[in-house]
């Protein structure tokens, strides 16, 4: 039966296309859970196990040595506190910045702002690894190595967040509504506050979750800068489990399975609001 | 609003709340604290037992051990040690060249230098070694040696390991395993065939090697290719032959430790780190080790102290600790890697670890031969390697001894 409010159900699953449907999806969304199964069962995997051909789903002998030896052996829970706290404050950071500046440079209409505009635009091309090791120099004569400020340099600004923002400001937000505002004698802060901003959920949403990931699976600059264990954050610390030659996959599957519940439960609590975000932005005019 | 009102200042307060709860990327600071930089993580309790003994000569001091994989720590060598922000103790194998060129690394006191020539043979000294001085100490190294499945090598009628490069070959075609369609199923012989990098070429230069020959010479000062010849030809032919002509391996099958934890090849050569990976992987396979019929590539691991300062001979003091006989010992018992010191007395260790045998004690002609201390070297294999992976499964040049010179 066709569901007026869900047109994805105009197909009738009970059709033999609706049913093949039903099978390639369920086929794709096994594949793609499977790694996600395979990371868990290994980490409760013995090292002979690990190696076993064909690989088994369910360990035969199932152990708690790999995640006991994790914690033990490591700061894991260290690891993941300073990158829930370094993907926080960048991800706070971005929002608030992309935010502010992709309104003003939206709606306020100064000669220079194109030509601001354009070189933010054009930072966007230039890669991080670029001009990692400048910033590096920068950061290790500043002494600020092995700091929560030296790792957060470079994850406070996102160009990408600014251009985002400020697209949606310029074709979502009606003037004559800052307009009208303006007229019952709201000042530019009240504005932004209590207007813009909460018409801005949807892409300030989605730009979080990109600011969120991009800090939780950053790499490369925190190894470089961060070099004392305890300042490593988790995709650092993962680093550890594998030598020149061989990768401790046991160690890691637990280290990486322990890792996942904390990202696991931020996204179960935030999805809700990710998705009214999205689903509710834009203004009807 | 209310997202701003809630939402958002309730996870502002939580994060805050978070990050003055944790004890954050700051740790505490301490008179006298020791930092050693590793490529290797399973050294990381060997350092620490090193530096838990330096205490008794200095009671205050706190020694962090970072030990990150190899190419990790190569990446953090690059930035730090130009800005001079690296650890007080350094590990680096070969691309100590382009630092020691460039004059990163500060010469060591005489002391180092006498124990140096005192406790090591000068092959195992060349990469850290420039313009005639020495900078770094060894410590361990890596070397080649045939580990064989001595079941398999029961059941195909072979007593002992091949003491010639044909017979490597000879070898492989009785150890072959193989389905009804004659697919391989068990390779006779794992040859390092693909996984980029440079290790190709290391590993094909060993083989070139047992064959008489050598990948670069040295001649007026100037560094060469070496390999355009019989000997080069006869190295690439083994390879070809096994590939190609007699199939006793291919690309496609698990190839090296994984694959002989598996018993899926009889034999391999490959570094003493695999009697580690064994134990705790395979520990029942029955397995045996052999030196190679001439010589190996060797590959050291030398220490160096890249920071001039107050903690300069406390960190020398660390690297000469880190090399005390008793040391040694325990790390070649413990991890698998073999030290670079002369005159050590393993015979202990090898009444547990028999399969130390053939890394230890080689015969007295046996050659280890080293990476020129270059900073090109790393390409220069790297590039090699490239062309070698093509090479090995080229079937145009089986047997086609003019085309299969690698010039």
């Amino acid at each position: 039966m066709s569901d007026p409010d869900h047109p994805s159900s105009d197909i009738d699953r009970n059709t033999p296309a609706g049913f093949a449907i039903d099978v390639v999806l369920s086929v794709v969304g096994l594949m793609m859970l499977l790694p996600l199964v395979f990371l868990i069962s290994n980490a409760f995997k013995t090292p002979p196990e690990l190696l076993a051909w064909p690989p088994t789903i369910i360990p035969n002998q199932p152990t708690l040595e790999n995640i006991l030896g994790v914690l033990h052996e490591t700061p894991l829970l260290r690891w993941i506190g300073n990158t829930l706290i370094f993907a926080g404050i960048s991800t706070t950071s971005i929002v608030a910045t992309s935010a502010i500046a992709g309104y003003v440079l939206g709606k306020f209409d100064l000669p220079w702002f194109p030509a601001v505009f354009g070189v933010i635009i054009a930072t966007l091309v230039v890669p991080f690894e670029v001009y990692m090791i400048p910033l590096y120099l920068n950061v290790q004569a500043a002494g600020m190595l092995n700091t929560l400020p030296g790792l957060l340099v470079g994850y406070l600004v996102m160009s990408f967040g600014i251009f985002l923002v400020r697209q949606y400001v310029t074709t979502s937000i009606p003037d004559e509504l800052l307009e009208a505002a303006r007229v019952d004698g709201a000042g530019e802060g009240w504005i932004f506050l209590r207007i813009v901003l909460p018409l801005m959920r949807g892409p300030l949403g989605a730009l979080g979750v990109l600011a969120f990931f991009q800090a939780w699976t950053a790499f490369a600059w925190p190894l470089v800068v961060t070099t004392n264990k305890d300042t490593y954050t988790l995709e650092v610390g993962l680093a550890l489990f594998q030598t020149g030659f061989t990768v401790d996959i046991g160690h890691l599957s637990a280290a990486a399975a322990v890792a996942l519940v904390p990202s696991a439960l931020f996204f179960s609590l935030m999805r809700r609001n990710f998705v009214r975000g999205v689903a509710g932005t834009g203004l009807k005019e | 609003m209310a997202f701003i009102a809630k939402s958002f200042w309730l996870s502002a307060a939580r994060l805050l709340a978070v990050a003055a709860a944790l004890p954050m990327l700051a740790s505490a600071a301490s008179a006298e604290k020791l930092t050693i930089w590793s490529g290797w993580p399973d050294l990381a309790p060997f350092y620490k037992r090193v530096g838990d003994q330096l205490k008794a000569k200095y009671p205050d001091l706190d020694i962090s051990v970072e030990a990150i994989a190899l190419r990790e720590h190569e990446k953090r060598l690059a930035l730090s040690l130009p800005s001079g922000s690296a650890g007080d103790v350094i590990e680096m194998e070969v691309e100590a060249a382009r630092y020691l060129e460039a004059g990163l690394i500060p010469e060591p006191p005489a002391a180092i230098v006498d124990f140096v020539k005192a406790n090591y043979d000068m092959t195992r000294v060349k990469t850290a070694t420039y313009d005639g001085k020495i900078y770094g100490v060894p410590l361990f190294q890596g070397q080649g040696a045939l580990f064989y499945n001595t079941d398999m090598f029961a059941k195909a009628g072979l007593n002992s390991p091949p003491k010639t490069m044909a017979e490597y070959t000879a070898y492989a075609q009785k150890l072959v395993q193989r389905d009804a369609s004659g697919t391989p199923t068990v390779s006779g012989w794992s040859l390092r065939l693909s996984g980029g990098g440079s290790g190709i070429a290391e590993k094909y230069w060993t083989i070139l090697y047992n064959h008489g020959g050598t990948l670069l010479e040295e001649k007026g000062g100037k560094w060469r290719a070496a390999y355009a010849n019989e000997a080069g030809r006869n190295a690439l032919k083994q390879y070809l032959d096994n590939v190609v002509t007699y199939r006793t391996v291919s690309p496609e099958m698990k190839a090296d430790a994984e694959a002989f934890e598996l018993g899926q090849t009889a034999m391999f050569i490959r570094e003493s780190w695999v009697i580690g990976d064994v134990a705790k992987k395979a520990p029942n396979l029955k397995y045996a080790t052999a030196p190679l019929p001439k010589g190996t590539l060797m590959v050291p691991v030398d220490l160096y102290v890249p920071n001039k300062g107050p903690k300069n001979q406390i960190a020398w003091d660390f690297v000469q600790k880190a090399n005390e006989p008793e040391n040694l010992l325990w790390l070649v018992e413990n991890t698998a890697w073999v030290p670079n010191r002369k005159g050590l007395d393993y015979s202990a260790v090898i009444s547990k670890i028999p399969q130390l045998g053939a890394f230890v004690n080689t015969p007295a002609d046996h050659v280890f031969f080293t990476v020129p201390a270059i900073s090109p070297a790393s390409e220069i294999l790297t590039r090699l390697a490239a062309r070698l992976e093509k090479a090995f499964t080229d079937k145009s040049l089986a047997g086609n001894d003019a085309a299969s010179t690698l010039s």
